[in-house]
């Protein structure tokens, strides 16, 4: 409520900035998909495309906190009764647009297929030039290569058809974004083409709005379409062995998330519990594949004994029931995915089995910190939901857990949030004879320091925060601090024994160099904590160690900032006609050439992008060829693989078979360009399976040395990757 | 010495224990298996059984001591040994020396549900709202208060079910659950809509709620509600020391004069 009232005066707050050059009105209705009625209470986002977002595949804090803070890049509004919003006063610039209701999925503007990637819509007072977000306030290279494309995109540019090796003049009517003639001319100035009609992107039907042509854009802008689709559910019943049907059954929806550090783990994303019947609906899931699992623990049941009281008829848990995956087996690896769509509502039911149970008691070692609490979760848990489980410690530090069935399991101790012990792990298949021991540590502070000064100056840092995620399978766990923007001085306390990876989130285009732990008296590298990185986020052979003996422990660490170049190109369909909305991703080639160099090749990271409505993207934060180790094989040229997809799950591009199930099919074309005669000219044309910078020739000249790097990915993977 | 005297107690004990059994039936005289039979009183804390096929379960080789014994079954009433009504107190079973122990028979009644589905002002189902089956008791001061039993989320349908409960007179209440228990997914990381509490058959006041009535096995459906949004406020305030003026760390808790939850 107090969310809403802020936003209602902020928006109705005076504008005190004074002279917007250029704004625009948003406005537009949200239905629901199912019955076209209007949806009232729908939360409205804009967000500027340079928004800060979370990079995916990465862990998330625990308990994320409702992100609905208000920046001078994202803002909130919300539908009134009709289920129409308007958002006044939007600066030019490209941004991102999506509805958020309860019990629908998010949908984003321009949307494609069942996840929330959307396209920019692009406010400008020309209406039809593309705008290429920092572009507009940078000097020099970046602004010389934000020269080409805008050119590119414009009709009057002809682009080869079928890209390869074609006659460039052999181009169709058909084809209204193609090349003509080869040549185009250069006017020097940011958006100086492209003023010809465009192309209103096939598919984009009513929400065509962003195809901004010439006399209609804001009639369009004003008029926007969101559907909102129910989000489905999954529904089954739990069982014991006989049949009977199991009342208060804890239920759990889990997926495989694929992390660049861990990599795959099993989520939770939503539990629930059984009623009288055995009948239990998971609901308001995304789409995507779940693991479904029941269990009958009381154990299971503390997550919801603070919200809700159960009849005192239900009869106490002393049967071992553990858990079941689905479909009928123990273990997740084996469990059967169930795979869940808009509209659909799959059925999992569950028996349970019968399996042994024992009491584990767990007695804290040393100087026992104020209120402990003991974390104890099955291997491979959440230390999230364990925080749920935070059992109390009884007077003398020791702890009881009942009706622990039979299998593997770690125990932590924590104090607040700080851990305050190692991680053990607890096998657990007959009744311990001994209370457990589990020594207390004092938690140490990692502090530190992020370099931001390789970072251009017109790049916004927003909140950026520093993690420090646990590493090995045992349990997924995230130590947080904010860095200060002025400082760059940042603090996560709490931190427990154990090996870590940092990792920083940045805003788009900027990444992480190097990471160094440091002493923190004299600054200098200490031989105590090696944690170095040539470049990208982590190197899974070093993690940042934090020792059980504290002194001994890092405690400083030295993050360089760095800032990428973009990569940029278009994505056309099979007709050649551009592809708004599709999912562009990079691999690196530390991971598809793993097996070639073993190795040699320093980590780097994933870049993701989506095109707008004229197909055109622009991957940021791409290695600088220096970043490379220079007599690696390769050469020092950062090579990445790029992938377009128009359905795709984010969060399955980070599966480490992604790459070779799609190997040898990005096909691409790239051009480079020379300026001759007072007008750009396509030089040479080739194709590779590999994209690595290119030196443009003429483009090294005094004011033009930036790379030169056009490319085109037919979209050829329409079918949604599982 | 020790040796000695644990001995004698062995020899003591082996000719002076006693079972306590019994059968465990619907009040239909129905036997009812896998009943979960509590014994608690002995030295080693609680022994818990279950009835076998016949509805019989027995705890042998029990030392003299003062016992009770108490039966949940799934979908019944819970009861102890010697209890007039659910929650009462229950009798002793004394054993003495190695002397019998007559057996026990437990009746027990079929427990009862109430179901139903909660809706919006728009007539669409309301998922994630919390619906508690209220029974009136006194509080310290003799006022009339309303403690809860039992409580439940309605699905995605709107609908709950209030299972097991005991015979009698409930009042039943829907509510808005600011902080969803549950591990929630990324859907509802959205403004949630806030509605006001709401007494079955619907008024926002507990005074004038309506007690349904529940036999023994009665299951009355359509306990259904409609929410209205509410009009919520907030109500702030600051706790200050009186030593220091400085804002103290405290639980501030609200509640209406009479006969409601808690809202805080």
């Amino acid at each position: 409520m107090s969310i809403l009232l802020t936003l209602l005066l902020w928006l109705l707050g005076p504008q005190v900035e004074a002279q917007q050059p250029y704004t625009e009105s948003i406005a537009g209705t949200v239905t629901r998909a199912d019955t076209r009625a209007p949806l009232p209470q729908t939360r409205i986002e804009l967000t500027r495309e340079d928004y800060a977002r979370v990079p995916t595949g990465h862990e998330r804090v625990c308990k994320p906190e409702p992100d609905t803070e208000v920046t001078e890049k994202r803002r909130f509004v919300v539908t009134d009764a009709n289920g129409r919003f308007t958002i006044a006063d939007v600066p030019a610039g490209r941004y991102y647009l999506s509805a958020q209701h309860e019990g629908f999925l998010r949908f984003e503007y321009g949307q494609r297929g069942n996840y929330p990637i959307g396209t920019v819509i692009r406010i400008d007072p020309e209406g039809d030039t593309i705008v290429s977000a920092p572009a507009a306030d940078v000097p020099g290279e970046s602004a010389a290569e934000n020269t080409i494309l805008p050119l590119l995109s414009s009709s009057t540019v002809a682009a080869p058809r079928g890209g390869l090796g074609r006659d460039q003049q052999g181009t169709s009517a058909g084809a209204p974004s193609a090349i003509r003639g080869g040549t185009i001319a250069q006017t020097g100035q940011r958006g100086g083409l492209g003023r010809d009609a465009e192309r209103v992107p096939a598919g984009a039907g009513a929400n065509s709005a962003i195809g901004r042509t010439s006399g209609t854009p804001r009639i369009q802008l004003r008029d926007l379409m969101l559907s909102l689709t129910p989000a489905p559910a999954i529904a089954g019943r739990v069982l014991d062995e006989r049949g009977m049907p199991q009342a208060a059954a804890a239920v759990q929806a889990y997926q495989f998330r694929y992390t660049p550090i861990n990599g795959r783990v099993l989520k939770s994303i939503r539990a629930t519990l059984t009623s009288d019947d055995g009948g239990y609906r998971l609901f308001w899931l995304n789409p995507g594949r779940y693991i479904v699992a029941a269990a009958h623990t009381s154990y299971g049941l503390q997550p919801w004994m603070s919200g809700l009281t159960f009849t005192p008829n239900l009869p106490n848990l002393d049967a071992g029931q553990p858990t079941v995956f689905f479909s009928e087996v123990t273990t997740a690896a084996n469990a059967q995915p169930v795979p869940l769509n808009p509209g659909e509502q799959p059925i999992a039911d569950f028996h349970l089995q019968d399996r042994p149970r024992f009491t584990v008691r767990i007695r804290l070692d040393g100087d026992i910190p104020p209120s402990p609490a003991l974390v104890f979760v099955p291997y491979g848990g959440d230390f999230c939901t364990g925080l749920d489980y935070g059992i109390s410690a009884k007077s003398d530090g020791t702890f009881e857990i009942r009706d622990v069935p039979q299998g593997l399991y770690v125990a932590m101790a924590i104090s607040g949030r700080d851990a305050v012990s190692p991680l053990i792990t607890v096998k657990v298949d007959q009744q311990p004879p001994a209370p457990i021991p589990l020594p207390v540590v004092t938690p140490i502070e990692v502090r530190g320091v992020v370099d931001f000064d390789a970072i251009p100056p017109w790049v916004e840092l927003g909140r950026i925060r520093v993690s420090l995620v646990r590493t090995g399978q045992e349990v997924s766990q995230t130590a947080t601090g904010i860095v200060d923007p002025s400082t760059g001085l940042f603090s996560i306390p709490g931190v427990g024994p154990g090996a870590y990876y940092p990792v920083v989130e940045l805003p788009p285009g900027a990444y992480v160099q190097t990471i160094t732990a440091i002493d923190c008296d004299t600054g200098k590298p200490s031989p105590n904590y090696r944690y170095q990185d040539l470049h990208g986020h982590f190197d899974s052979q070093r993690p940042l160690s934090i020792p059980e003996v504290i002194p001994n422990a890092a405690k400083c660490l030295d993050v360089q900032a760095s800032y990428g170049r973009p990569l940029r190109g278009y994505v056309r369909d099979r007709a050649e006609n551009p592809e708004a909305g599709a999912l562009v991703v990079a691999i690196p080639r530390s991971v598809w050439a793993v097996q070639e160099d073993r190795g040699a090749t320093p980590p780097d990271r994933y870049l993701t992008a989506v095109t707008d409505d004229r197909g055109y993207f622009e991957l940021r934060g791409a290695a600088e060829a220096t970043a490379y180790v220079a007599d690696l094989p390769g050469g020092d040229v950062p090579e990445y693989h790029l992938y377009a997809f128009e359905n795709i799950d984010a969060n399955a591009i980070y599966d480490p078979g992604f790459s070779d199930r799609f190997r040898g099919r990005e096909t691409f074309s790239v051009r480079t360009w020379a300026f001759e005669d007072g007008q750009w000219n396509v030089k040479t044309i080739s194709s590779g399976t590999i994209a690595t910078w290119q030196t443009c020739g003429a483009f090294d000249a005094p004011n033009l040395k930036a790379r030169c790097y056009l490319i085109s990915i037919p979209a050829v993977e329409t079918a949604e990757i599982r | 010495m020790t040796a000695l005297v644990l001995i004698l107690a062995l020899i003591q004990a082996a000719g002076s224990t006693a079972t306590i059994q019994g059968t465990v039936l619907s009040v239909t005289n129905e036997p009812l298996p896998a009943a979960r039979v509590e014994l608690t009183g002995g030295a080693q804390g609680p022994v818990v059984t279950r009835t076998d096929g016949k509805g019989q379960f027995s705890f042998p080789d029990l030392a003299s001591g003062r016992y009770r014994v108490s039966v949940k079954k799934e979908g019944y009433v819970r009861q102890e040994y010697g209890q007039n009504q659910p929650g009462d107190e229950g009798a002793l079973i004394v054993v003495e020396g190695g002397r019998p122990v007559p057996p026990i028979v437990f009746r027990l009644q079929a427990a009862s549900t109430i179901a139903g589905i909660v809706r919006n002002e728009e007539g669409y189902p309301v998922a994630n709202i919390l619906v508690q089956a209220l029974r009136r008791s006194y509080g310290v001061r003799g006022t009339r208060i309303l403690t809860q039993f039992s409580s439940v989320l309605t699905d995605d349908r709107g609908i709950y079910r209030l299972y097991w409960l005991d015979p009698g007179d409930y009042y039943v209440s829907a509510s808005y659950l600011p902080q969803l228990p549950t591990v929630v997914n990324a859907n509802e990381d959205v403004p949630r809509g806030v509605y006001a509490a709401t007494y079955f058959p619907g008024s926002g006041d507990a005074v004038r709620a309506e007690a349904v009535h529940l036999e023994s096995g009665g299951t009355p459906a359509g306990i259904d509600f409609r929410l209205q949004r509410s009009p919520a406020v907030s109500v702030r305030g600051t706790v200050r020391s009186l030593q220091t003026q400085t804002a103290a760390e405290a639980t501030v808790t609200m509640f209406a004069p009479e006969e409601s939850a808690s809202v805080a």
